[in-house]
């Protein structure tokens, strides 16, 4: 019997362990980066927001809103994880205080990514959200205000 | 040689490379978290240091105040005794300082405005040494100190800004930066946020309680401009308020409707600067404090700083100023007369110092008539002249008889006695109650007796005070007619030096015109009392009520000219104008019929009434205290706000007042910094003397004839000594009575002169210090009747 040529077993053997490699392990955990990255960012325009616009009047809301998301715009960052103008959404709330409890504010922040590598969907290879089509997160925070000035 | 390369475990070493990259990846992630979750725990601890530096500094540092400056000692009432000058109450003080500066405007005299300049100076308008420049640099400086006693979160001693940004922020862990160290306190900074936002003080303490430029009118003076308010009706903080002439004051944004709260450093930075920094100074109310950490595992230095302002939410606003200011209301002093005591105060004795007694002598020296009825008199003259044709006439009241001769029958009078059933006959035998014979009605009358016969009974010297200034000079006359009875001289009555005392209201109900059998009791200043002390007083008036001691909302009515209805004299009255003085002007004649909202009453009482809201009361009880208020003659009563919060009155200086400069009562009022506002009424004390209305018979006429005209001016006045309150005097109301010759004729009471002798009973009415003496003195005053 003729043995199986074992540089030839490498070769056959480096092409699927490299496609699975790229395409099983290390986009999908580049992807995954990415993803905590636009998570964070939208963490970080949300916190960043609320605690600006608690400290703040309300008539000085959408100044803090702009201002922070065009801070995020005007970053590498957002390059790099593909946001561009209008995927970031913040909204700000002043609901009525109740009688006991201190004023708050709501503030809900939505961001839209792209993964940073868009790994292949089509077919019967359906479209996952931060691998292969654009990943939204939304986080919302309720914040006690430290100015309740209008 | 070329080796031979291994045929496997390529894949593993690629599988351990991911796997370390991942591992590396993983530990940077960590770090990155830890660096993450540090600035947070970081950026916490130092909101918490920067809050509490806020909530303290409402509180501290404070300025503690001078006992050895007045404006000083007026600032400590207003903020309370023992209280230092602090954000939160510096309103209250600026408050306070626009409502004197509102008051010298209202006044709009010089040294009014001199004075409300000098507490605006002490204030803020002092840009290096007032109080709002100590407060600002107290609070400016971290290293400043804090007194024991403010509690938990407010750590006492030097280096106020870090020890209270430590209080809080040292309490927050920090361990995912630094698990062996804490956050560091660097530096500080202030500003002055929120220009136009709320101070603690309603803009209706001001606006309400403006005081009035003219309060005959009831003209109420304005600001120069509008009061910068709020929509929630607080004075915007950071705002000027131009006070022409006196300075512009700013109040300091505390926020009364929030707690201490971070702020944004984009509003930080809008207000580094002061506002109105080249007229005031005025302290901050927002406190950057900036600390750091070393983070362990990195190794460097996070940074956080963040501004905080304050929040006097856990304070109640200032809806109104409780100043702790005050007014006087005095009726002081009162004359005091030291003399024969007459012995008892019998009826004839008590309508004699409130009527005036006629008097009919018979110069046969037999004795004289005496009655309280003029009318009696004078029918009794008319009969006698007429020859004695008929019956004698009846008499409305009791004319008494007294004889000096003996019991004979004789001509004129003693026939008369004999005649009239009315008259009653006394002697000295008869008047005394050990003597057979004796007549207790002329034993009630000793004191007559003592007064117009020599040698009289009860000649005990008393000394009365509480008389008014024309009760004074009737007891002057009483006295001296007394001393000539003794065989004394008897010189001209002066009243000079003038006399000048307080004013005196009575019972009206008890005028003995309408009670006969009631006696007023006079120059009392122990109303409800019945005491031997009292000249005048009556033990047949009982101990009941008979005297009511003057009200205030009652003893400025009298400032009205006299109504017909409560004048005892109708006939022969006179009175001189009722007269407006404004400061150092003319005198205006004040309409004789005011109307509804003119009269000086409703002036003093708008003026009352304004200074006690500025002092904090409600309308309720200042009403209370206007109506109810008794100023007894000799008396000085303090208006001010008790320790219950409540408009109140004392005769003594109260506790919350004492340690301000609190003027002396004087006669002769002499202004408080402002204008003096005189009510007058003058009126004649002799001939056609005008009885102050409700003052039934005290002024009435004490004579029916004087042998010669003369005038005896006696003036009442209520005199308003307006104040700006910039030592905590809102103004004094004195109640003046005051005798002297003043304009018109000089006065004219004389000894009697000798005068025409006639050998008849044809005697006149004669006043009763001219009672014809000719039996003693030979030389009978006869004055033509009325």
């Amino acid at each position: 019997m003729k043995l199986r040529n074992s540089r030839g077993s490498n070769l056959s053997e480096t092409g699927p362990a490299l496609f699975i490699f790229f395409l099983g392990i290390l986009f999908p955990m580049i992807d995954l980066l990415s993803i905590a990255f636009i998570y964070a960012t939208c963490w970080y325009i949300n916190f960043t927001v609320a605690n600006q616009a608690a400290r703040a009047r309300e008539s000085e809301r959408d100044t803090i809103v702009t201002g922070v998301q065009k801070q995020i715009y005007n970053t590498g960052f957002a390059s790099f994880l593909k946001i561009k103008d209008g995927d970031i959404k913040t909204d700000v709330n002043y609901p009525a205080v109740e009688a006991g409890l201190p004023a708050v504010l709501q503030c809900t922040t939505t961001v839209t990514g792209k993964p940073l590598v868009t790994l292949p969907a089509g077919g019967i290879i359906p479209a996952v959200p931060g691998l292969s089509a654009p990943v939204t997160f939304s986080i919302s925070t309720e914040m006690t205000r430290e100015s309740t000035l209008k | 040689m070329v080796g031979k390369k291994r045929s496997y475990g390529q894949t593993l070493a690629l599988v351990i490379a991911t796997m370390l990259v991942i591992v590396i990846l993983g530990v940077g992630i960590y770090y990155l978290l830890l660096i993450f979750g540090g600035a947070r725990q970081t950026a916490s601890a130092v909101d918490a240091g920067s809050l509490n530096v806020a909530k303290v500094a409402l509180l501290a540092p404070s300025i503690a105040l001078s006992a050895s400056d007045p404006t000083e000692r007026a600032i400590q009432a207003v903020v309370g005794k023992g209280n230092n000058v602090n954000l939160l109450n510096f309103n209250k003080v600026v408050a306070w300082g626009l409502l004197v500066a509102a008051n010298a405007l209202a006044d709009g005299s010089d040294e009014a405005k001199a004075e409300a300049k000098a507490v605006w100076m002490k204030i803020e308008g002092d840009t290096n040494n007032s109080l709002g420049a100590k407060l600002q640099k107290a609070l400016v400086d971290p290293t400043s100190s804090i007194p024991t006693g403010g509690g938990e979160d407010v750590p006492a001693g030097p280096n106020w800004a870090k020890n209270c940004f430590n209080a809080a922020a040292l309490k927050n862990v920090t361990a995912m930066a630094n698990a062996g160290q804490q956050v560091r306190w660097l530096d500080f900074k202030t500003a002055y946020l929120g220009p136009g936002d709320s101070t603690n003080v309603k803009a209706s303490a001001i606006k309400d309680n403006l005081p009035f430029s003219d309060i005959n009118s009831g003209t109420r003076y304005s600001l120069p401009n509008q009061l910068p308010e709020t929509s929630d009706g607080f004075i915007k903080g950071y705002k000027p308020i131009e006070m022409p002439g006196i300075g512009t004051f700013y109040f300091v944004t505390v926020y009364p409707d929030q707690l201490p709260g971070l702020r944004s450093i984009d509003e930080y930075k809008r207000g580094l600067e002061q506002p109105g920094k080249d007229l005031v100074a005025i302290p901050p109310n927002t406190f950057f404090s900036q600390a750091d950490i070393t983070v362990t595992r990195s190794n460097t230095v996070l940074q956080s700083s963040t501004p905080a302002c304050v929040g006097g939410k856990v304070y109640p606003p200032l809806t109104s100023l409780k100043t702790n200011n005050y007014l006087i209301v005095d009726n002081s002093p009162s004359g005091t007369y030291n003399g024969p005591y007459p012995g008892g105060c019998q009826v004839v004795d008590c309508e004699e110092l409130g009527r005036g007694i006629h008097v009919l002598t018979d110069d046969h020296g037999n004795g004289q008539l005496f009655s309280l009825n003029q009318q009696d008199l004078q029918n009794i003259k008319s009969w006698l002249d007429n020859g004695k044709q008929g019956a004698p006439p009846a008499t409305t009241d009791t004319v008494y008889f007294y004889s000096t001769g003996s019991e004979a029958t004789g001509d004129g009078l003693k026939a008369l006695n004999k005649a009239s059933p009315n008259i009653l006959t006394c002697t000295d035998y008869n008047s005394d109650s050990s003597n057979a014979g004796f007549t207790p009605q002329c034993d009630d009358k000793d004191a007559f007796n003592n007064a117009y016969h020599p040698g009289g009974k009860n000649t005990t010297s008393v000394t009365v005070t509480g008389l008014t200034a024309a009760e004074k000079m009737k007891d002057e006359i009483f006295k001296r007619f007394h001393t000539y009875s003794d065989n004394h001289e008897l010189g001209t009555l002066s009243v000079n030096p003038a006399i000048i005392t307080g004013l005196g209201l009575y019972d009206k109900i008890k005028n003995p015109i309408t009670n006969p059998n009631e006696n007023i009791a006079w120059g009392t200043n122990q109303g409800g009392k019945s005491g031997g002390d009292q000249v005048g007083q009556c033990y047949c008036c009982g101990d009941g009520d008979y005297v009511q001691a003057g009200k205030m909302g009652k003893v400025t009515t009298q400032f009205k000219l006299p109504e017909g209805s409560d004048q005892t004299t109708t006939a022969n009255v006179s009175t001189f104008p009722y007269t407006l003085q404004v400061g150092t002007a003319e005198e205006t004649l004040i309409d004789t019929n005011p109307g509804p909202g003119k009269t000086p009453r409703e002036a003093l009482y708008r003026y009352f009434q304004n200074r006690c809201r500025q002092m904090g009361a409600e309308q309720t009880d200042i009403d209370s205290v206007w109506t109810n208020l008794q100023i007894d003659i000799g008396e000085t009563r303090y208006v001010f706000i008790n320790g219950a919060g409540k408009l109140d009155h004392s005769t003594t200086v109260p506790d919350s007042i004492r340690d301000l400069a609190i003027p002396p009562p004087s006669t002769e009022p002499p202004g408080l910094g402002g204008k003096i506002i005189r009510y007058k009424k003058q009126y004649n004390v002799f001939w056609n003397m005008v009885n102050a209305m409700n003052d039934f018979n005290v002024h009435d006429r004490m004579f029916t004839t004087l042998c010669q005209p003369g005038v005896m001016p006696a003036t009442d006045s209520l005199i308003l000594e307006v104040a700006t309150g910039a030592t905590g005097c809102l103004g004094r109301l004195n109640l003046r009575e005051r005798l002297d010759n003043g304009p018109g004729p000089a006065p004219a009471i004389a000894p009697p002169t000798q005068g025409p002798t006639e050998d008849s009973y044809d005697s006149k009415i004669t006043v009763v210090t001219g009672v014809n003496r000719s039996n003693e003195a030979g030389a009978p005053v006869v004055c033509e009747p009325d």
